[in-house]
């Protein structure tokens, strides 16, 4: 199959560590835990809220009073329980992982439930803010304000349903490098949360 | 934070491979317990010094917030994610990302509070 | 050419490159009536002649695409084509589908929506054309070796089939009907054909450089990743004017924004395989057809797309000549330039020559590629010009045609040079030189 006289090459490195094996080049991404493609869809994500919270920031220039009046409506102690949950999660997360890397099965099973119910409290109470912001008749096209609210929350919460349906796909084949690609899901989608709470909730 | 990076060194073998650091479920713990208090701390503080809502913050506050945010965000990815200094690369890449949305929403408060009286 | 099979590829590309040339005239003439109003205008008025320009492109380029799976299948798969028969029958049912609808066309008989105007019947002839493809192309696949290429292939031309269905939702609501008709235009040419151009490139980079499958398979991956990711919400830049609610400006910005990422990596996957394989493959032509692809497709899609996909921009630019502009560009570095560069490769071990006229072709490339560079120039200045006078200053729009005027001409220009540049490589891949260069006869690389 291979064209004998053309060696193999390495591609380019991101890492600082040396590649032995080129056929396992990623370009650095083989260097972080997980698949090198989550983390395709990682860094992405990580540009798309980034830039969410960073227009968010700009836009707020506009009408500081007008979004520090919408905030008002905000239910902060929600969001700031909502933290303490994809903490906790997230710890039960590095314990799944550990829990792979001795080959415990069932113990990485049971600390994925683990991580999973947090991931679910979430999103009941997530869901309980905006029942309570629809009940006052707050939408998604209000104001501004609003707008970015739903659609920065909203993407996040759909990544934690989508983190959710990857956490109970590797339960179901916990190899390790599954558990690893998961758990890094997971990890990101905490600390996404973690930097739109207060950018979104407190800073006004 | 010295005596976990000490620790984490040890495993530095690993590291070489996968470029994480694998730390130990007692650092862990102590990571969230940490995050954890400094959540339920600034949630007292911002849920009881409620009077001046109104008002837009000073930037020493939301300096205070995003940095407060930024260290949580810091220690998920060094203790969740396990980015040891093996990562290379990788871990000023991200730290990047933090300080770019830091100094982003910091510099917008800042135009808000002086720019306009 | 290893497989006989492989041959039915030569129909779609003689039927692509035929309805290229018709594009390409009509093209001209449709340039033509922008600098005299009345030319032909009782013969062909100027909606039916745009009509078949874009009509043609679209055809010729599925047209291509069939005709790269029907070649690059077999070797993918390491088997012969499931029925090649069949093959050819779907080519021809094609190619009077597309004939009618053009001689429907110059009577008149057409749905008026703009890319789809397909009469119902010829439609549903379409559909019939890509079931039959599909059929064939996924037996193929499910009895031989799957690949990354073969699969992303595959998945992107399933996708262009169901994506399709959407073309028989004619809502009477004009928003809701724009709604549906972007599902079509906008993740064809932003989601799957992407797929199609990242999974044709790839191959020709695995024939061309030498480079290991793995690891142009995981640039595949990434590429395809990248795509997906920011193409499919990337519809919300069609959806800030046509009645859809204020959120998809947010959606639309950030997305649309990020869409110039996947064809960046197309650009560097491209010229690091050709770096670090090797410059050696005797078909000079296609490997210069397949970098300049990646590299106007990001300039065409991926530079002149953003110079107006934010909202704040597009509030006044919509709709002038610099969606023309865009347009031209990202079509021909994208697709055209795509479907050249394979054909280019294909036609060679296809009819079992080495590959000649290289220059003729390459040539043609030069001229070709310059004519759309250059048109794209002009129809962006018209484009920055027109949005000045009538959407800054509030100019009538005729008033302000008539100030563009001079842009015209040289799009015009630009057009004959384009026509000319098609002829060349027309003419280079299909007609054989009686006295064939002392180019050393290659026999099929293997991987």
């Amino acid at each position: 199959m291979m064209q004998g006289d053309i060696q193999k090459q390495p591609i380019l490195s991101l890492g600082d560590t040396e590649t032995p094996d080129d056929e396992a080049s990623w370009g650095g991404l083989e260097h972080l835990p997980g698949h090198p493609i989550m983390w395709v869809l990682i860094l992405s994500e990580l540009v798309v809220f980034g830039a969410f919270l960073l227009v968010f920031s700009a836009v707020r220039i506009g009408d500081p009073a007008g979004f520090a009046q919408d905030q008002l409506q905000l239910d902060r102690l929600a969001g700031g329980i909502n933290t303490l949950v994809l903490l906790t999660s997230g710890l039960f997360a590095v314990l799944a992982t550990k829990a792979i890397n001795e080959d415990n099965r069932s113990g990485c099973r049971l600390w994925l439930l683990a991580t999973s119910i947090f991931g679910v409290i979430f999103l009941i109470i997530k869901l309980m803010e905006y029942t309570a912001k629809f009940d006052a008749g707050i939408g998604l096209e209000s104001t501004t304000f609003f707008t970015l609210y739903f659609l920065i929350t909203g993407f996040h919460a759909l990544h934690v349903v989508l983190g959710l349906g990857i956490l109970g796909v590797v339960a179901i084949w916990p190899s390790r490098i599954n558990v690893e690609t998961a758990a890094a899901f997971w990890h990101m989608v905490d600390m996404v949360w973690v930097l739109v709470f207060p950018v979104i909730y407190l800073v006004r | 934070m010295a005596a976990q990076e000490t620790c984490s060194e040890l495993d530095e073998n690993d590291a070489v491979m996968s470029g994480t650091t694998e730390t130990s479920s007692r650092i862990v713990v102590r990571v969230w317990l940490a995050a954890s208090a400094i959540t339920i701390l600034s949630l007292v503080l911002g849920l009881t010094v409620d009077g001046a809502v109104q008002r837009s913050l000073g930037l020493i506050s939301v300096g205070f917030i995003m940095a407060v945010g930024c260290c949580k965000a810091w220690l998920i990815l060094r203790f969740y994610l396990g980015l040891g200094p093996a990562a290379g690369s990788w871990r000023g890449l991200f730290m990047a990302f933090l300080i770019v949305i830091l100094v982003g929403v910091f510099a917008s408060q800042g135009i808000i509070v002086l720019m306009m009286p | 050419m290893k497989y006989q099979s492989q041959k039915v590829a030569l129909y779609y590309i003689y039927g692509a490159l035929a309805l290229f040339a018709a594009q390409i005239l009509f093209g001209v003439v449709a340039g033509t009536v922008y600098v005299f109003p009345n030319f032909l205008s009782e013969l062909l008025p100027f909606n039916v002649i745009r009509m078949i320009h874009t009509n043609a492109l679209i055809v010729w380029l599925l047209m291509g695409y069939f005709g790269a799976a029907y070649y690059l299948l077999p070797e993918e798969c390491e088997t012969e084509i499931h029925s090649p028969k069949l093959a050819i029958i779907q080519f021809w049912l094609f190619m009077i589908a597309a004939a009618a609808a053009v001689v429907g066309y110059i009577f008149g008989i057409h749905e008026g929506r703009e890319f789809l105007e397909q009469p119902l019947p010829i439609k549903v002839g379409i559909v019939v054309v890509a079931l039959m493809f599909l059929y064939n192309t996924t037996m193929t696949l499910l009895k031989g070796r799957k690949t990354a290429v073969s699969n992303v292939l595959m998945i992107a031309l399933w996708f262009v089939a169901l994506l399709f269905l959407f073309a028989f939702y004619n809502p009477s609501n004009l928003a809701v009907d724009k709604m549906y008709w972007w599902y079509v235009v906008h993740l064809w040419v932003e989601g799957v054909w992407e797929l199609i151009m990242a999974s044709i490139l790839a191959f020709l980079m695995i024939k061309m450089t030498g480079i290991d499958r793995e690891v142009v398979e995981k640039w595949l991956y990434v590429m395809v990743s990248l795509t997906l990711f920011t193409g499919i919400l990337g519809t919300g830049h069609h959806y800030y004017w046509i009645g859809t609610p204020g959120y998809w400006q947010w959606i639309g910005n950030v997305f649309s924004t990020l869409e110039v990422v996947p064809f960046f990596a197309m650009v560097i996957f491209c010229f690091y395989m050709v770096w670090k394989g090797g410059r050696d493959h005797p078909n000079k032509a296609a490997l210069l057809w397949s970098l300049g692809c990646s590299v106007m497709a990001f300039f065409g899609a991926g530079v002149w797309g953003f110079m107006h996909t934010l909202s704040s921009i597009n509030y006044y630019t919509h709709g002038t000549q610099v969606t023309a502009a865009h347009g031209h560009l990202a079509f021909y570095g994208a697709y055209v330039m795509l479907n050249l560069a394979i054909f280019t490769y294909a036609l060679p071990y296809l009819r079992g020559r080495e590959p000649f006229n290289q220059q003729l072709n390459m040539w043609g490339f030069w001229i070709t590629t310059s004519g759309m560079a250059f048109m794209t120039f002009t129809l962006t200045f018209a484009g920055v010009v027109q949005t000045h006078l009538q959407r800054v200053l509030g100019m009538n729009y005729m008033d302000v045609q008539d100030q563009v005027a001079l842009f015209y001409w040289m799009r015009l220009g630009a057009g004959v040079a384009v026509l000319i540049g098609v002829v060349l490589i027309v003419w280079s891949l299909v007609v054989v030189p009686r006295a064939s260069r002392a180019a050393t006869r290659i026999s099929q690389p293997a991987e």
